[in-house]
């Protein structure tokens, strides 16, 4: 009987884990098609305001996140992520913030509760007047940061600096996209992926422990 | 490359861009780049035209790059058109062309941004096909059909206006880009003029701009889109 309740358990389990993939699958390839939109306008940005004009040369090496992920502890031991617009916070709220993974390199200073100016919008690192299809880069960036994963799913052993050092380190030339895909609705999928992962991880280590349970139960049953 | 790039720019863009940009990265303050601005430079005369605005938020620098370069751009006509004889008539055109187009992507890159029109037409050079009853249309455009109404007045920006889009999806850039590699080619057609220098080195230019994109195209894996450059034949 007890074998039984347990393979019921498991198919379900088999069954959210599939659903969880699929999921998982169809957000990523809607996320990459939205990155390499982007990447081809900034190439295209480039080709008409001249290759130096559109690189490493155009921001500050140390500048503020316009968005921030917050990781906080929900049900069963998951991690859920959050995505937070910096510069709407009440003071309150700006405490955890130092636990929160930072998708940019920001300094990672005790922020001020009274620093409530909103971060610059990043399309004007390269002027006032630029042109159409960098517009069109950081429009794609937006959308398909929403969906963006951080790399290896994020476990609770992570730090934040890891993260995104790894990240950034992975290719140089993302971090000027990251710096760029500012919106906060854009994030917030990009956290769903993260959780998506997170829980098929945690189904993953279910299943075995179910497993291992049944096998447990089958010889003593025979 | 990554922390020091803002120290080397001014190789290759002159000093006072460089002094620009490093207001930018905040390697500089207001005071450090008021003091520097004010040395003699090959640039400095066509600086003081433009001096007046002090605070270098992003609108400012942003006006303050382009009346440089329409004071440059003004000097170097008014020096093509002195100089007369075959120079002129191949510089001139050229320059009126480079004029009129800076005025079209300027009014195009402007469109929702908090650029006023008053402080628009102050950008627009003052030479060239559409001064001055064609600057003061386009200083009224709103979006890019009025502005392809004020480009339907000369027959020359019609038909650049009209491939615009298509099938290519080429964008108002691509094709003033081609047209200008047309005009600098022909200036190869004339002999003993000075012109061929500029035309030279603008095609050079074109070329770096289409082998990055070509690299681009590899690296981003978009091997179809490689051929969208404008060949130099």
């Amino acid at each position: 009987m007890a074998a039984l309740d347990l393979r019921a358990e498991l198919d379900s389990l088999v069954l959210q884990l599939l659903g969880d993939l699929e999921e998982l699958e169809g957000k990523r390839t809607v996320l990459n098609a939205r990155v390499e939109e982007g990447w081809l306008s900034l190439a295209k940005a480039r080709y008409a305001m001249g290759a130096k004009s559109v690189g490493p040369l155009q921001y500050a090496s140390h500048m503020e996140p316009q968005v921030c992920l917050h990781a906080s502890e929900a049900q069963e031991g998951l991690q859920k992520f959050k995505v937070v617009r910096a510069g709407v916070h009440a003071p309150e709220e700006v405490g955890p913030r130092e636990a929160g993974l930072r998708r940019r390199k920001g300094p990672t200073k005790t922020p001020e509760p009274e620093s409530s100016e909103a971060p610059q919008d990043p399309l004007n690192w390269f002027g006032i007047l630029v042109p159409h299809s960098l517009r069109q880069a950081q429009a794609s960036f937006r959308d398909g940061g929403r969906r963006r994963e951080l790399p290896g799913g994020l476990g609770s052993s992570c730090s934040s600096r890891d993260i995104s050092k790894s990240h950034l380190e992975v290719d140089p030339e993302c971090g000027l996209t990251e710096k760029r895909s500012g919106g906060r609705a854009g994030l917030q999928l990009a956290a769903d992926i993260a959780s998506l992962q997170n829980r098929i991880d945690w189904g993953r280590s279910q299943l075995r422990g179910l497993q291992e349970k049944l096998k447990q139960l089958e010889p003593g049953a025979a | 490359m990554l922390e020091g790039a803002e120290l080397y720019f001014n190789v290759d863009h002159g000093y006072l861009e460089g002094l620009v940009r490093g207001c930018k990265a905040s390697l500089l303050t207001q005071q450090d780049y008021i003091n520097l601005v004010q040395c003699e430079t090959l640039e400095a005369p066509f600086f003081q035209d433009c001096m007046s605005e002090n605070a270098l938020d992003e609108l400012n620098i942003e006006l303050l790059r382009n009346k440089l370069y329409k004071s440059y751009l003004e000097a170097f006509y008014k020096f093509c058109k002195n100089h007369g004889d075959v120079t002129a008539e191949v510089m001139c055109p050229i320059l009126e062309f480079e004029a009129d187009r800076r005025a079209f992507i300027i009014t195009l890159n402007s469109f929702g941004t908090e650029l006023s029109k008053e402080d628009r037409e102050t950008l627009y050079p003052t030479f060239g096909k559409l001064y001055p009853e064609g600057l003061r249309l386009l200083a009224q455009a709103e979006d890019f059909d009025q502005m392809k109404n004020v480009a339907d007045h000369y027959g020359v920006y019609k038909p650049l206006f009209e491939a615009v889009g298509g099938s290519g999806g080429k964008t108002l850039e691509d094709v003033f880009y081609e047209r200008e590699v047309q005009m600098n080619v022909l200036a190869f057609n004339r002999q003993f003029h000075y012109g061929v220098f500029y035309a030279y080195v603008k095609l050079k230019e074109q070329e770096i701009r289409n082998i990055v994109w070509i690299a681009e195209c590899i690296s981003q894996r978009h091997r179809t889109k490689i051929n969208s450059y404008i060949p130099i034949l």
